[in-house]
């Protein structure tokens, strides 16, 4: 890991649960929501981010300064992504929601493929459950759309 | 952004703090929809297929055919492997040796299902004792077409193999001054300034030939055929140029156009009919004396030319089309194709291939199921 000057200009992050974490400015400013604070200077030295608690900035922290750092070669970043999205889902889509407030746009993209690599072959129940989704067909309207597209329930995987 | 969902979030993990264990399988709130069209447009059509049923507002999304989604859902397919499938159509022999059998494989270049098939029937409602032609895959559809014991045209679909959707067109009109031996052809493409895709059919009979050749085009989406006059048909009642010189059998659809080869020793060219304003017009190509053929790698068009002994030393020589604005030719040499070879080793026997395509996958979009009864 770089060692930082001490010119290096930091800002601090406060997050939902009140934790406040201190970073280079060039590692938050990858989150477009932070640049955007920054630059329209509605930010004091604090910057108020009550959408996201500590425990998943902590991992947002690590994958920005992963990125930000242009001597990783691309492949050693892909390996670093995919390593970084084997999380449980929860905790993907606890990131997926966070990404999406700060803006984060590769982060965002590698968490939705890591969930559509999941539940491609699932079954919708699964899918209700993992989603929080309520099945508003009725029995019969279940029946008959699952009879339309039979096919498509071959080789799915177990719950 | 939309940002209404925070306060949901806030609302429902104070609410669910005592159902820890809940939240841990996944969401606990509903995901906003851009995000959520980000995740489906990742998925494979076998897999947004199943999805339809897991709630109204879902079943509607997927039905209602946003041109979006399908747009971005099919350029992903196209950027992974597991998008992309071979579609084969095979002949073997029956139990009676004398009736060909056809049937669609389609092939999965990745890998296999769970029991380690790489190759899926695909069930045509289709006569089995009449042959049928398939043309390449247009944006994931292919037309679909089969020949009686005359060679007459008994039915024509537009295909949709990734869903498994299928729209019988009706086959077009037969104004030809003698009806006996005609040759009919059917061609596939789409044009992407109007986003239309049309088919064309070629006729003509086989003697006298220069009684005429008919064009007719059907828009999808159409009603009906209509006839087309094309000023510069290479088909035109000149004398010298009877059709069969230019290679029917072999089409390439690409930016809006079809094209085929003409094989006229000293005018050898390549024919394009282009589908916005329904003309034709020529391309030169190199002076080659061995067979060739017409097809199309990357979007580029390509000539194959197949020089004796390709199968020994697994090389070929391939013009291709690098600008296709101003006609600027190079040539590079090509590798053997592994990819095709290896999906072919995974038929099952006693299948031939007879046509092979790549096919990438697309969901619902343009075509419309509809009941099809075998002739």
């Amino acid at each position: 890991m770089a060692t930082t000057t001490t010119e290096t200009k930091m800002l601090t992050l406060c997050t939902s649960d009140k934790q406040q974490f201190q970073i280079e400015e060039t590692i938050a400013l990858q989150a477009v929501t932070i640049r955007n604070m920054v630059e329209d200077e509605c930010a004091s030295n604090v910057i108020p981010l009550p959408n996201v608690n500590s425990k998943i900035m902590i991992q947002i922290i690590e994958y920005l300064k992963k990125h930000v750092d242009s001597s990783v070669s691309k492949e050693d970043m892909e390996k670093f992504d995919s390593a970084f999205v084997e999380k449980k889902l929860s905790e993907i889509f606890d990131i997926i929601l966070a990404a999406n407030y700060l803006n984060i746009k590769n982060l965002l993209d590698i968490c939705c493929q890591r969930v559509a690599d999941v539940m491609k072959n699932k079954s919708p129940e699964w899918v209700r459950r993992t989603f929080n989704i309520v099945n508003d067909f009725t029995a019969e309207e279940e029946a008959k759309i699952r009879k339309e597209h039979e096919w498509a329930f071959e080789g799915v995987d177990e719950d | 952004m939309d940002h209404t969902f925070v306060k949901t979030l806030e609302n429902h993990s104070r609410s669910n703090d005592d159902h820890d264990h809940d939240h841990s399988h996944g969401l606990w709130i509903q995901l906003p929809d851009d995000i959520l069209f980000d995740i489906l447009v990742r998925l494979p059509v076998k897999s947004l297929m199943r999805f339809q049923y897991v709630c109204k507002s879902w079943y509607f999304f997927l039905t209602c055919n946003d041109p979006a989604f399908i747009d971005l859902q099919l350029s992903r397919s196209q950027s992974r492997l597991s998008g992309t499938k071979l579609l084969i159509s095979t002949s073997s022999f029956g139990e009676r040796q004398c009736r060909c059998f056809q049937s669609l494989l389609l092939v999965d270049l990745e890998k296999g299902d769970r029991n380690g098939r790489a190759t899926q029937p695909l069930t045509m409602p289709c006569n089995p004792h009449h042959s049928f032609s398939l043309s390449e895959s247009i944006k994931g559809l292919v037309c679909w077409h089969q020949r009686g014991y005359t060679k007459k045209i008994m039915s024509i679909y537009i295909c949709n193999p990734s869903t498994r959707e299928l729209m019988k067109l009706p086959v077009a009109p037969q104004n030809q001054v003698t009806k006996t031996n005609m040759h009919v052809y059917y061609y596939f493409g789409f044009d992407p300034s109007s986003k239309e895709f049309k088919v064309l059919t070629i006729q003509f009979a086989s003697f006298p030939w220069h009684c005429g050749v008919a064009f007719w085009i059907f828009t999808l989406g159409g009603k009906s055929w209509r006839q087309i006059h094309p000023p510069d048909s290479p088909f035109g009642l000149d004398n010298d140029e009877p059709p069969w010189f230019i290679e029917l059998e072999n089409c390439v659809c690409l930016h809006g156009a079809l094209h085929w080869i003409r094989m006229l020793k000293q005018k050898k060219a390549i024919v394009v009919f282009d589908l916005r304003d329904e003309n034709f017009h020529a391309i030169s190509i190199p002076n080659i004396n061995s067979p060739f053929m017409l097809l199309q790698v990357d979007g580029h068009l390509v000539v194959l030319n197949l020089l004796q002994g390709v199968l020994h030393t697994r090389e070929v020589e391939m013009w291709t089309l690098e600008d296709y604005t101003n006609e600027l030719e190079i040539q590079i040499e090509l590798q053997g194709v592994p990819l095709v070879k290896r999906a072919i080793e995974d038929l099952e026997k006693p299948t031939k291939p007879i046509f092979g395509g790549k096919l990438n996958e697309i969901c619902s979009g343009q075509v419309i199921s509809e009941e099809a009864s075998p002739d």
